[in-house]
């Protein structure tokens, strides 16, 4: 059974998507930063889906076609760019 | 743990919708929107008038009523209306709840509600936030003082901890 922090984080994902969506990045900003500080309060760790669609540098929530650019380096990675400039690279 | 009238306190406010039931500041009675923003002391309520407006309202001294989505919590008191449609679509709802929660988090609902309460009844009544849009499920009706609310947004979860280790 999922915690209360658990739950927390995933209400906040959401939120922070929608934000985002409706043209609040700063408060999807808000939410980020809530759940990253509960998930080190708790200690539960944060999602994937909610790591690869951050930003480190601004937290930003990342929406792919809205605020961050997705490309493919064949056979290699992911890159994800958010609008503030940071880089992040996944791995196949 | 779901979201319930026991766990709410401790839960994300954040996306709830809320009435202010009674507030020290005439001004704050009678807010009623969805919590988008928390803070130490205060809760951001996003009316929804024409224009948004968000009004920041001091958790000390305030009643607040928030709406939970009745699949979440459903109360076993909760009266015929209310849960007969939803007890069928949910075969899964718990039994044990009650609509006065145990624990002093919950005051009842004080005759100082004037305006919420006329405007939506009594809590047993399946009904919709007044001056909200599409929230048209059945919903349980918590009232909170807001008192119990005055912690950091992060640090509130810890609170009468479920832990493993006491």
């Amino acid at each position: 059974m999922a915690s209360i922090a658990e739950e927390r984080i995933e209400r906040l994902t959401v939120l922070a998507r929608e934000a985002t969506k409706a043209g609040e990045p700063d408060r999807a900003r808000e939410y980020v930063r809530l759940a990253r500080r509960v998930a080190e309060r708790h200690r539960c760790g944060l999602p994937r889906t909610f790591t690869r669609f951050t930003c480190d540098r601004c937290d930003a929530f990342l929406v792919p076609g809205v605020n961050a650019r997705t490309r493919l380096q064949e056979g290699s990675h992911v890159v994800v760019r958010c609008d503030c400039g940071a880089t992040e690279r996944y791995p196949y | 743990m779901p979201l319930t009238p026991e766990t709410l306190t401790r839960h994300e406010l954040v996306g709830l919708p809320v009435g202010v039931a009674d507030a020290p500041s005439d001004a704050h009675v009678g807010i009623a929107g969805r919590v988008v923003s928390e803070s130490q002391r205060t809760l951001v309520v996003r009316v929804p008038s024409g224009e948004h407006r968000d009004k920041r309202v001091p958790k000390a001294g305030a009643t607040f009523t928030f709406a939970l989505p009745s699949a979440a919590g459903t109360d076993e008191a909760d009266g015929s209306v209310t849960a007969g449609d939803a007890r069928a679509s949910h075969p899964t709802d718990e039994a044990a709840g009650a609509r006065k929660p145990p624990g002093s988090a919950f005051e009842l609902p004080s005759s100082a509600h004037g305006t919420l309460v006329a405007g939506r009844g009594q809590d047993d009544t399946a009904g919709v936030t007044p001056g909200q849009s599409g929230g048209c499920e059945d919903a349980v009706y918590v009232t909170v003082d807001g008192t119990r609310l005055l912690s950091r947004p992060a640090f509130r979860t810890e609170r009468a901890g479920d832990s493993t280790w006491q």
